[in-house]
């Protein structure tokens, strides 16, 4: 993958969320929901949306993990000041479970995310990194015998004529 | 965040494994005895609820 090397302005200036005024924002006024009660109690309407459940489903078909969706509904809740991201962490599990059983219940084959999978696959930097390892590692192979055959005398030094010279040097000696 | 919620479920999941493996013996003195599980706190209630709601229904197909 080709990276440019022009530079984007489109992200955020530095500090950008700091130029609006305190309490603007949705996640910094209080939260509306304070339990987690009111937290787990606030997401199970969402599940009886048709459109939303089917959405969802098709996501976890996908073979999307279950808890990056969870994250998901929460970073939204809070972006929209519904609770705290401390709350929301704590009810995160009731809502894994409730998506568990959604998906068994449709039928659907689920992954939760929660386990690491043996074999992990190398990432694409990481074999790139290697194959310059490798490439590397052949041309310095290659260019050994051609070292020992330029190997040659050095040629004998001229007499250094500055003034910080050695007086031996100076006279050639 | 993704991997805190991953630590919460293991947690979780571990202790309600844990609770169903170990029999809890009834206190009967006064004053509970230090460490003992006196009650399930409300994410591990619903948990265990859900599950066994799922049971029920993979039971009854």
């Amino acid at each position: 993958m080709e990276q440019s090397n022009e530079p984007t302005f489109d992200a955020p200036i530095p500090g950008q969320s700091l130029t609006g005024e305190m309490g603007s924002k949705p996640w910094e006024q209080p939260p509306k929901l304070n339990t987690v009660d009111e937290v787990i109690s606030n997401y199970i309407p969402m599940f009886e949306d048709e459109d939303f459940v089917s959405e969802l489903l098709n996501q976890i078909e996908a073979g999307i993990p279950i808890i990056p969706i969870v994250n998901i509904l929460i970073k939204a809740s809070v972006m929209d000041g519904d609770h705290t991201i401390d709350a929301g962490l704590i009810a995160a599990p009731v809502l894994v479970e409730l998506l568990v059983n959604v998906a068994e219940a449709s039928g659907v084959e689920y992954d939760i995310g929660n386990k690491t999978k043996g074999t992990v696959k190398p990432s694409m930097s990481a074999i790139a990194l290697a194959l310059k390892e490798f490439d590397t590692s052949d041309e310095d192979s290659q260019d050994e015998p051609e070292l020992l055959m330029l190997e040659v005398e050095a040629p004998p030094m001229e007499p250094s004529m500055g003034l910080m010279a050695k007086r031996g040097e100076e006279d050639g000696v | 965040m993704s991997k805190h919620i991953v630590k919460m479920y293991n947690k979780i999941d571990a202790e309600i494994n844990k609770a169903s493996s170990n029999k809890v013996t009834k206190n009967t003195g006064l004053i509970p005895k230090r460490d003992t599980p006196t009650e399930d706190s409300d994410v591990v209630h619903y948990i265990k609820q859900l599950r066994k709601m799922r049971e029920d229904n993979n039971g009854t197909k």
